[in-house]
């Protein structure tokens, strides 16, 4: 299980190293407003709220997108997106473990069924 | 999960913090420098692609038209600077200055583009380059194309890369001077590559075209360099000043090489 985890742990890593190299030397030529935005904390974030509360992808996100936003893009403080990004992840994980217990795909199909 | 993962993941954090908060002291500029030489050939690559497929998606005719007519201004604009370089040197001369102090410039390859602003944390509108302290880039340098067109200057050095804030960044504010009139105004970027002109005087002309210089006054940059041209006019009569949109002279697209001046050391400002 533990390997599985680390795994799946270094395989995110891989994929929003590749996606920051895209957003930084390949977006920025496409005018449209769209593809100005940064992917890598729009999606750590859609994950941790559309996820189970239970499950740890979206820390995962939030730890390597803020960790690649402090290589290729913070100036000073080398951490600090990660360490807030982090922070924010597991309070919103928290939150919504707390008050709201369902993900948005649970709660859709028990409105469903 | 349970409620004891809170207090286990906020101690996780806790140790990150400190062990990144360590590495502001040294390691985290080799980590970055690490990453940078290893994506390099990959973002070199995605860099010539991108301004491939942005320049063949415009408007050629349009684009064709519109470097005629900057051909044209700029054979002119040469023509009096060819008069002025005359009138310089001998005055040069005159003086005693002679002309040895040249600036001495170093080119190097643009790799990556940042948009995402955090104020004091990271700047939007910057530019990654291959070249840093091992080939003596320091804090502060100026950075241009070819013709003296202003770029910006240099505000983080790695090993074997810099960072460039553009004078487009929310963070660049440049004292500048207009072509043909003696008001003197600033720069500020807005980032996504709009620069505005603010404070130039209300009783002063100012015509759209108008070539935007550095001035004298300004510390970070050398007077001279050229910055943009004049677009759209606002005035408002409740402003003391006329406000304007500069348009850069760079144009992002075609932007592989870029000259770093090495000879003058700028402080911050």
């Amino acid at each position: 299980m533990a390997k599985k985890t680390i795994i799946f742990f270094l395989l995110t890593g891989l994929i929003f190293y590749f996606l920051n190299i895209i957003q930084i030397s390949f977006l920025p030529f496409l005018d449209f407003f769209i593809f100005q935005i940064n992917f890598s904390m729009v999606i750590a974030l859609l994950v941790c709220v559309l996820e189970e509360s239970q499950k740890l992808l979206g820390i995962f996100c939030a730890f390597w997108a803020g960790l690649f936003m402090d290589i290729f893009v913070g100036s000073m403080f080398f951490g600090l997106f990660t360490v807030s990004f982090l922070l924010i992840a597991i309070m919103l994980k928290l939150a919504l473990y707390k008050y709201v217990k369902l993900s948005p795909w649970q709660w859709l199909s028990k409105i469903q069924s | 999960m349970k409620m004891g993962f809170t207090k286990k993941a906020l101690l996780a954090v806790f140790i990150i913090a400190i062990i990144f908060a360590g590495m502001n002291f040294g390691p985290g500029n080799f980590i970055k420098d690490f990453f940078y030489s290893r994506s390099f050939g990959l973002q070199a690559a995605l860099w010539q692609k991108g301004g491939a497929l942005s320049f063949n998606n415009s408007d050629q005719a349009e684009l064709n038209k519109r470097l005629l007519a900057e051909r044209q201004k700029l054979l002119s604009d040469l023509a009096d600077l060819d008069l002025l370089k005359k009138e310089n040197e001998t005055l040069r001369t005159a003086l005693g200055i002679g002309l040895a102090n040249n600036y001495q410039l170093i080119m190097a390859e643009v790799t990556a583009k940042n948009n995402f602003s955090f104020k004091g944390v990271a700047y939007g509108d910057s530019l990654l380059i291959n070249k840093g302290s091992k080939d003596g880039i320091k804090k502060g340098f100026t950075v241009v194309l070819s013709n003296k067109i202003l770029l910006g200057r240099v505000v983080d050095v790695y090993p074997n890369f810099s960072r460039v804030m553009m004078i487009s960044s929310k963070d660049s504010v440049i004292d500048v001077q207009i072509q043909d009139s003696p008001g003197l105004a600033l720069a500020k970027g807005q980032g996504n590559q709009k620069i505005i002109l603010d404070m130039f005087p209300k009783s002063q002309d100012l015509k759209p075209g108008a070539l935007v210089m550095t001035s004298a006054l300004g510390s970070a940059y050398p007077s001279g360099m050229v910055v943009g041209s004049i677009g759209a006019i606002s005035s408002v009569d409740s402003e003391a000043f006329k406000k304007a949109e500069i348009n850069p002279a760079y144009d992002l697209n075609i932007l592989n090489n870029v000259f770093i001046i090495k000879n003058i050391i700028l402080t911050d400002g």
